[in-house]
């Protein structure tokens, strides 16, 4: 039980460190008013969460099946949608937000059979 | 019989794109996501089954099998693409579309594993269409753009 719910906390973990490495590639490809690219600080941001998500991801499946992790990990659609409305004043329209849930309920529905529970 | 001649041709062009089922995306960004779900697909099959294939051994001994080399090669494909797409598009309009994912994951999982797709499953996958869907009504940039392109010229509303 305390490791299902640690398993949970990581993927948790995971899906908010994920958020913030897409805002960072978000950045980078953003071109300034010189028509330039983004630092490449933000590109070296980006791959530095994508490595510690890529290590508690790795510590996800050793816990959980993929079949409960990954949609879980979809979670993580709501914390970019939140972020780049945050962050980035990127415009969420309704649509987005409907198409978010949507996707959301359907990747839950996705894991719920394959195979039972990891132990 | 006068209304039409005083209705703004843009606006003409706006409903039209509207009542379409599908809205037109550019394609440089219909590729960009294409290649992105595809290598996202590769990507965390070959690494679950780095991970089965470690079972046995500590999380790190994962690292050091071949099959997650070839992933750390699909991610890195996958991120110098992806960069490619943010370019164009806003990121909360990419990153749930990638979602699709999802479905040529499961799907190819079934297939690998001669799993039935249950009824469940083949709700989810709808669901996850549908959403889809919506998103791709949404203008793929709404922040304005400083490169002098307007960033949604058909309904204005990249514009603040």
């Amino acid at each position: 039980m305390i490791n299902q719910l640690f398993a949970i906390f990581l993927v948790a973990c995971s899906t908010t460190i994920e958020a913030f490495g897409q805002i960072c590639f978000k950045k980078k490809s953003t071109r300034t008013v010189d028509g330039d690219l983004g630092s490449n600080m933000w590109l070296a941001g980006g791959i530095g969460c994508m490595i510690v998500e890529a290590v508690v991801w790795n510590c996800v499946l050793h816990k959980l099946n993929v079949s409960i992790a990954y949609p879980m990990g979809s979670l993580s659609f709501v914390m970019v949608l939140l972020l780049s409305k945050l962050l980035l004043k990127e415009k969420i329209q309704r649509e987005r937000w409907i198409g978010v849930v949507l996707i959301l309920c359907g990747t839950i529905l996705l894991g719920l059979n394959s195979t039972g529970p990891n132990t | 019989m006068g209304l039409l001649d005083k209705v703004p041709s843009s606006n003409l062009y706006k409903k039209a794109e509207s009542s379409a089922l599908f809205k037109r995306v550019p394609l440089s960004i219909c590729l960009g996501l294409s290649v992105a779900i595809i290598l996202d697909t590769g990507v965390q099959i070959f690494w679950k089954m780095a991970v089965d294939s470690t079972a046995n051994e500590s999380v790190f001994g994962t690292f050091l099998h071949p099959l997650f080399w070839l992933v750390v090669a699909l991610f890195l494909l996958q991120l110098a693409n992806w960069l490619k797409v943010l370019e164009n598009a806003d990121l909360s309009y990419s990153q749930p579309i990638t979602s699709l994912s999802y479905i040529s994951v499961g799907v190819l999982s079934a297939l690998i594993l001669h799993e039935h797709i249950s009824i469940p499953q083949i709700l989810g996958i709808t669901l996850v269409l549908a959403g889809v869907w919506f998103i791709s009504r949404t203008d793929p940039n709404t922040v304005s753009s400083v490169t002098g392109i307007d960033p949604s010229p058909i309904t204005g509303g990249g514009l603040k």
